[in-house]
């Protein structure tokens, strides 16, 4: 087979994946990163390191996960420098401020009890969650990310973020805590919270 | 302090250990402190479940793209990879 046979084949290849997967991906870029801009780059970015690359796809993964697995190093790469920026403008203090002063009384007891977030609100909560996500300081914000982006394993993503064990479940639990109040003030907006 | 002092967990505790049992095992103490503190508290319970609904979202329930931008993305790709 001559060169050009074989890159003309290449050619239609990845052409049939860049039409059959970038919606796909576009949309699991979108839906975690803020900016769309950011998440259109993203998938860009790793569709043409596809296409560098594609004579090391072996086909022993379906081309739908090896760009999945392409796409998801883009993200990490855009947590890891979004983190370290975060950290950088908020000061010194890694941690930042922690939700739990404004939502527990001095001896710990919830400042207002928390509601369950019901089931048949769903549209509600896919929206308030969405809002509050992007409302998460950028350095929460990419931690959480990763967490879901390297399947809850922690030691990878405390290595990746350079971050101590302590750190890292302190960060989770005070974006978590973040979210839940900016979700229940959302949903149960009688309730608001004054600090969000 | 007794056993129940040590074995005493407040809110604030208690949610920080429902998110920091999902890193590391929790130690037998945190563990019978938390379930201790669970079994009595409203708050913490509904705490632990909005976790997990927020846990939930963000591992599967995300979704929803504009159709446009997907094609001119595309065009882009191929345009860029000749």
């Amino acid at each position: 087979m001559s060169s050009t046979a074989t890159t003309t084949g290449k050619h239609a290849l990845f052409t049939g994946w860049v039409r059959q997967y970038t919606g796909e991906l576009l949309r699991f870029a979108r839906n975690r990163v803020k900016d769309p801009e950011v998440a259109n780059d993203l998938v860009q970015l790793a569709l043409v390191s596809a296409w560098e690359t594609m004579d090391r796809f072996a086909g022993d993964s379906s081309p739908r996960t090896w760009l999945f697995a392409i796409l998801k190093h883009k993200l990490a790469d855009h947590y890891r420098k979004a983190y370290r920026e975060g950290i950088r403008v908020s000061g010194t203090d890694a941690l930042g401020d922690d939700p739990g002063d404004t939502q527990f009384t001095a001896h710990g007891h919830w400042q207002q009890r928390p509601d369950t977030f019901e089931e048949d609100e769903n549209e509600k909560l896919d929206r308030a969650l969405r809002h509050c996500l992007d409302a998460l300081p950028e350095h929460w914000r990419s931690v959480m990310e990763m967490k879901y982006l390297m399947d809850k394993d922690s030691d990878a993503i405390r290595e990746a973020m350079g971050l101590s064990e302590a750190n890292y479940w302190q960060q989770v639990h005070r974006a978590k805590l973040k979210l839940r109040a900016c979700i229940e003030g959302r949903i149960h907006p009688k309730r608001a919270w004054p600090w969000d | 302090m007794g056993l129940i002092g040590t074995l005493k967990v407040s809110c604030r505790k208690a949610s920080e250990l429902i998110e920091r049992r999902e890193l590391r095992p929790l130690s037998a103490m945190e563990r019978i402190g938390l379930r201790l503190h669970l079994g009595i508290c409203d708050g913490c319970r509904a705490y632990e479940k909005q976790s997990v609904v927020i846990d939930r979202w963000l591992d599967e329930k995300r979704d929803g793209c504009a159709k446009p931008a997907c094609t001119e993305l595309q065009e882009a790709v191929l345009k860029r990879c000749r």
